[in-house]
């Protein structure tokens, strides 16, 4: 794609031969007779070099023409890409095949790609400010007038596409929006977030360090005393060494291990489990030279450079959990972990981005009764939260009666059922997660504490979630044709034990305690972990000390 | 309308299992799936195809500049 223009204007960085055979070929007539030129002898001029100003337009043509061929190479590379994510992948079932799609659906969310995108044309404009800057720069030179017209229209530009920036980055709204204004809104709230908080920052400030400048004085004091102990500290650590070495000798062996492999193998305490017998042997033998030497030096020589090991482990492991958190929004899962685990993962997100981008009925029908089968693992709050927005909209209140919308009976159930599975997975894995909060908060917005339930098509998941939901609900549920259902019991059980297990004359609610006997006494008992969750809603209603969360959801 | 996906309402029906709602879901999921994705990748393109047209005009406009 190289520019005529660019051509044109390359001879000028040369000497011209042409303008030189002129000169030897007016020096050669001068030579033959000396009348032609008159009185001024004409002589082969030295080239000097380019002129500076053309120089300049090079550089600049240049550096346009590479931007031009910059973003012809990205349009290609994007061009890769979008073909890379549109092809399907031949190998697999249609399901592993809609799994691959959804995992590099969440990359493409992850690493900013649509940014990335409507970035990569910007090079395309820096190439043509760039042209248009060299072309008038150019034409300045030969003529002004033609400069003048060129110069205008670049300004005018110029121009219109600041104010486009500026006016994108005001009003979101703005149709015209261009990356450069989505640059400018975000640094915006960045300043403006940052000087709002500027005072609080300055007056905190101030605060610390009037407060040292205060207490300087006295620290000062200190000093001297301070040096003069630290001969007495050195003394003191062959007494410190021997007190650890105690210490680790008389932890059992099961508990050491145990401390090990919390602190993810430490080398430090490594070292002090791994010797334990020599170091026993070194402190039995405490009057020998050697054994003084080993304890007052080496050891604690060793010792520090193995708290230097681990710190440099410790700051590493933090980095990385930082770069980790802080840079994709939303990890993309990569290679590691157990492939059924991934998997469930992967249909778990495929829940959650279909539930959000869909609004059929039939596609979130067939999409709940999905969720309600998978075994509780990996739900986020997000997914409960929308659970439960498809369920509010099935329902409406009339006075102190609730309905349902018609033609959505079975959605409602099935919502009822996706929500009442990802709330028991929640309420077992955070029971002050946000989604639960904000989920009771709309509830109690939208329902009455007092409401008839009678003839409800699915009246017992409902009650269930009323009872769960609403702060002052006291409904009185019959459980007499009770069909049991997924998980529910563990989500019951969950926040019976979160609620009032430390609180004890605050009874368990009587709905719960008649849910637990009603499974209880059915002829063939249910399977165990029901058992033990009914068990345990009855002993905290006894009060007696329950052990935490008693299994994990996985075990259920 | 909405009673298809949940079967076993007539009465001695085997209660779907869960690997049949997983099918169902994943045929689900793969035509909305199909929909937007068409969809993005064609306002990709085109968003490209405005961007080579570009480059094109760009660079016949130089050499025409220059005849």
């Amino acid at each position: 794609m190289t520019s005529a223009f660019i051509i044109q204007v390359q001879p000028q960085l040369q000497s011209d031969p042409n303008e030189e055979a002129a000169a030897l070929l007016r020096v050669l007539i001068y030579k033959i007779d000396n009348t032609t030129f008159g009185n001024d002898v004409p002589t082969v001029p030295q080239w000097s070099g380019p002129p500076r100003t053309i120089v300049q337009v090079q550089s600049i043509l240049y550096a346009s023409l590479a931007a031009s061929l910059l973003s012809a190479f990205l349009g290609m590379l994007r061009k890769q890409w979008l073909a890379r994510y549109a092809t399907t992948d031949i190998r697999g079932s249609a399901i592993e095949r809609c799994q691959l799609r959804q995992w590099k659906f969440d990359g493409i969310i992850a690493w900013y790609f649509d940014r990335m995108i409507e970035s990569s044309s910007q090079v395309l404009q820096i190439a043509l400010l760039l042209l248009c800057c060299g072309l008038s720069l150019y034409l300045w030179e030969i003529n002004t007038t033609v400069a003048t017209v060129i110069l205008a229209v670049t300004l005018f530009g110029a121009l219109f596409y600041t104010f486009i920036v500026f006016a994108g980055a005001a009003s979101v709204s703005c149709p015209y929006q261009t990356p450069g204004a989505h640059l400018l809104r975000h640094t915006y709230y960045l300043i403006h977030g940052m000087t709002s908080s500027a005072p609080y920052l300055i007056h905190r400030t101030f605060y610390l360090v009037h407060s040292m400048t205060s207490r300087a004085p006295g620290l000062i004091r200190h000093i001297p005393g301070l040096i003069r102990r630290i001969p007495g500290l050195i003394r003191r650590i062959p007494g410190l060494i021997h007190r650890i070495l105690y210490l680790v000798h008389q932890t059992p062996a099961p508990v050491l291990t145990t401390l090990l492999s919390i602190s993810n193998n430490s080398v430090c305490i490594g070292v002090l489990v791994n010797w334990r017998d020599e170091l026993r042997m070194l402190r039995r033998s405490e009057g020998s030279a050697l054994a003084f030497l080993v304890i007052t030096l080496l050891l604690p020589i060793l010792l520090t450079m193995c708290l230097v090991i681990d710190a440099y482990f410790l700051v590493r492991a933090m980095v990385k959990a930082f770069v980790a958190f802080a840079l994709p929004r939303g990890q993309p899962y990569g290679a590691s972990g157990p492939a059924d685990t991934r998997l469930a993962m992967l249909d778990v997100r495929c829940i959650s981005w279909i539930l959000d981008t869909s609004l059929d009925k039939c596609v979130h029908l067939s999409t709940l009764n999905f969720l309600a089968t998978i075994p509780p693992a990996f739900f986020d709050p997000e997914l409960g939260l929308t659970c439960f927005n498809i369920l509010v909209g099935c329902v409406s209140t009339v006075g102190d009666k609730v309905v349902v919308t018609q033609g959505s009976e079975i959605l409602m159930d099935a919502s009822a059922l996706g929500f009442l599975h990802v709330l028991s997975h929640l309420a077992t894995v955070d029971p002050t997660s946000r989604a639960l909060t904000d989920a009771r908060r709309r509830y109690t917005r939208i329902f009455p504490s007092k409401m008839s339930l009678e003839g409800f098509p699915s009246y017992h998941r409902f009650s269930i979630l009323h009872n769960l939901l609403h702060p002052q609900a006291r409904l009185k549920i019959q459980w007499e044709d009770y069909d049991p259902f997924g998980t529910g019991h563990v989500a019951i059980a969950s926040l019976v034990q979160f609620r009032y297990r430390r609180v004890w004359p605050l009874k368990v609610p009587r709905w719960a305690l008649h849910f637990a006997l009603h499974y209880l006494s059915q002829n063939p008992l249910p399977p165990p972990p029901v058992v033990v969750d009914c068990l345990s809603i009855i002993a905290i209603d006894l009060g007696c000390a329950v052990p935490d969360i008693i299994t994990t959801p996985a075990e259920r | 309308m909405l009673g298809n996906g949940s079967g076993g309402e007539q009465p001695k029906a085997i209660p779907p299992t869960r690997e049949d709602h997983r099918t169902r879901f994943y045929q689900v999921y793969r035509s909305e799936a199909d929909e937007y994705d068409r969809e993005f990748v064609k306002r990709y393109e085109e968003d490209l195809n405005t961007t080579l047209v570009f480059v094109s005009f760009f660079y016949i406009s130089r050499v025409w500049w220059m005849r």
